[in-house]
């Protein structure tokens, strides 16, 4: 090991700190590694001290130490040494889009149909990328199919369609309408019988047993849905993950931050989407990131957590659903 | 906010996804660009276009595209892929060589449109170029090496013997490379590729002693690669560690899906990035990718141009602007 260099990590490999551990994100191959806070600390120095005055900083921690501890590093390809960091900037967390909504949320029903081109004019204005539209009991296909055939009118690059298991409609249906409509990225179809998943061309269809019936069955936290990802965590660095440039119609038309929050800003029946996004308040939750959120702030997975500002007493409080506990460190069940 | 000006973009089709970024940033700043794809020339199924000239000697179209244009990003024209589905429409009563021959006229036939239109509408400001103008590696080389910048030794050559001493001289380090396109074939439902690969003194043992004249150059040990892309004055440069991997040692297209390479933002020193410069400006290229090389002799290496690249990644990962920043060079 040459002292005159430095050790740096990548700067997509972001070192996070929580209370009582820490890890290091790997935003490019999206997985993450567990090292204890005074590694953290150590590594941090390593961004700008070559390493020999990180040894004579640390005295705690002697050369042969610090050795293996760079070639594991090198070996999980999360860092490597070099002569000049400055020649490897951090990555901008100036997050830019030209979309003033990136996610719209719609729950399928006759009231929102009625209205589909109104609010599909909205989406194209705002630039809206994505859509998930959801039904939590049988909705037709063929009216379903009214929504999806008017989708190349606007601006959406990405659709899910998360419908419920009926006995009315065939598989063979679900099927053709992925063929129909490639744009379709994952069709879930929840209250099946079976878990299963197949791909139909480049979709990805999904049979889950699980029951999403209402709204409220959204919002749960857990290892399994981190996002581990350059995009997610410069969103979460500055706004909530969840809420920010997020649009949702609810079945009656009610328009909302998401299904699961109660405040509404209007309705499709009356309102545009534009009108009812520069509403008083629309954006207040936008803003709401993790580092401002009780326990959240102090917990190592804060930048690849989803978050849920829908179930809680407190705007500022950890989401309701959520089991980990950063003191401890570890997910408890929830009762 | 509305932005007035006409500006025109020149695309392969709707599915380039960064082509509908910079538009979606057109549209922010209240431009409704028009488009010209590639494809609705070569797919003659799917799209109508009429190209004619009016009295004034201007080309027109029946999509509209006439006059002049503020500005024109030449994102990147047809790589006439589209051919290769004709290709199979032939039923096995034609014979493969006359097909070989239509294709080929085809593709010259259209690559006479393509010129004629590229050479025929009019801008203020022009962005991006013709690859098939300023894709010669050879000229791009040595233009490279007139800018100081430095480059692998390379030999053109047909015969054994010289390549022996080229290979002696060179430590046996040495690599084949493609001079034009890569070389891709399909047989059955295999598609085969060429790559970049060291050759090993096997290979040239079993080389004839004279050969079609072959492009070889110096192998580089690298430290890892480096690919930019340059805007006007701007440099925007990504290093991508291939060396960790045996898969992408040499060629980095050999892409490793399992374990990709570590991709992070870069910055050139300032005199290289001044040659650079230098260099797209004696091309008269406005905009472009380059690959670079970072030696462990220290050096940066100079590999080639692609002045219609793909700079989607290096944007991605990097969290560079360049959406945003051709948009704006665009309408302003
Ligand atoms: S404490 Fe907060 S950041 Fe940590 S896992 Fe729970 S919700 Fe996510």
């Amino acid at each position: 090991m040459n002292i005159n260099f430095y050790f740096t990590l990548f700067s997509n490999c972001i070192p996070v700190k929580g209370a009582v551990r820490s890890i290091i994100c790997d935003l490019q191959r999206g997985s993450y590694l567990f090292i204890s806070n005074d590694i953290f600390d150590v590594l941090t120095s390593c961004q700008t001290m070559p390493i020999f005055k990180i040894l004579d900083y640390y005295r705690n921690i002697n050369e042969v130490e610090l050795e293996i501890l760079f070639n594991q590093l090198i070996e999980h390809n999360l860092g490597h040494y070099c002569e000049n960091p400055d020649r490897f900037p951090k990555i901008n967390t100036q997050f830019n889009s030209p979309y003033e909504i990136l996610d719209c949320i719609i729950e399928l029903s006759d009231c929102n149909l009625k209205y589909i081109d109104n609010i599909f004019e909205s989406l194209t204005i705002l630039g809206c990328q994505t859509i998930e539209f959801r039904t939590y009991s049988h909705f037709s296909i063929e009216k379903m199919e009214i929504f999806l055939s008017k989708l190349h009118l606007t601006r959406i690059r990405n659709v899910e369609l998360i419908v419920c298991h009926s006995e009315l409609e065939s598989l063979n249906a679900f099927e053709a309408i992925l063929k129909k409509y490639p744009i379709i990225e994952t069709l879930v179809i929840h209250s099946a019988d079976i878990d299963s998943c197949k791909t139909i061309g480049a979709s990805n269809l999904i049979f889950t047993t699980q029951k999403i019936t209402s709204s409220s069955c959204c919002g749960n936290i857990s290892k399994e849905d981190f996002k581990i990802n350059l995009p997610f965590y410069l969103h979460g660095l500055k706004n909530n993950t969840c809420l920010y440039r997020k649009i949702s119609i609810k079945a009656n038309g009610d328009i909302t931050n998401c299904p699961s929050l109660e405040k509404t800003f209007g309705s499709v029946i009356n309102l545009s989407l534009e009108q009812a996004l520069n509403t008083i308040g629309f954006k207040e939750l936008w803003s709401i990131k993790k580092d401002d959120i009780n326990i959240c702030k102090v917990c190592e997975f804060r930048y690849i957590c989803s978050d849920c500002r829908a179930f809680l007493n407190d705007v500022y409080e950890k989401p309701f659903k959520c089991s980990y506990d950063p003191y401890s460190p570890s997910f408890h069940n929830l009762s | 906010m509305k932005n007035h000006k006409r500006i025109l973009i020149i695309s392969k089709s709707t599915a380039d996804i960064s082509t509908e970024d910079v538009i979606d940033w057109l549209i922010l700043f209240g431009n409704r660009p028009e488009r010209l794809n590639g494809d609705s020339i070569e797919d003659f199924k799917s799209h109508s276009i009429t190209f004619s000239i009016n009295d004034v000697g201007e080309l027109i179209s029946n999509t509209g595209m006439t006059g002049s244009f503020y500005a024109i990003w030449l994102r990147r024209w047809s790589d006439y892929s589209s051919l290769i589905e004709t290709k199979r429409s032939f039923d096995n009563s034609v014979s493969s060589d006359l097909v070989a021959h239509i294709i080929s006229q085809l593709t010259r036939d259209l690559t006479v449109i393509e010129n004629f239109i590229l050479s025929n509408i009019r801008c203020v400001k022009f962005l991006g170029s013709d690859n098939k103008k300023h894709g010669n590696k050879l000229n791009n080389l040595l233009l490279a090496k007139k800018h100081n910048l430095e480059i692998p030794e390379f030999i053109l050559t047909t015969e054994k013997t010289s390549l022996n001493q080229f290979f002696e001289k060179h430590n046996k380090k040495i690599i084949l490379k493609d001079l034009s396109t890569t070389f891709n074939y399909e047989l059955g439902s295999i598609l085969y590729t060429t790559y970049t690969e060291l050759i090993t003194e096997e290979d040239i043992s079993n080389f004839p002693n004279k050969f079609y004249m072959s492009f070889f150059q110096k192998y580089i040990e690298k430290e890892y690669e480096i690919r930019c892309f340059i805007i006007e004055t701007k440099v925007y440069s990504m290093a991508i560690f291939s060396q960790m991997d045996d898969k992408t040692k040499v060629d980095n297209r050999k892409y490793n899906f399992q374990n990709p390479n570590r991709t992070v933002p870069y910055s050139l020193p300032l005199v290289i990035e001044e040659q650079l410069i230098n260099l797209f400006s004696d091309l008269k290229l406005s905009s472009g990718s380059v690959d670079l090389i970072k030696g462990l002799d220290k050096k940066y290496y100079f590999l080639e141009i692609n002045s219609d690249g793909q700079f989607g990644m290096v944007a991605e990962c990097c969290n560079y602007n360049i959406n945003y920043e051709i948009a704006q060079f665009l309408c302003s």
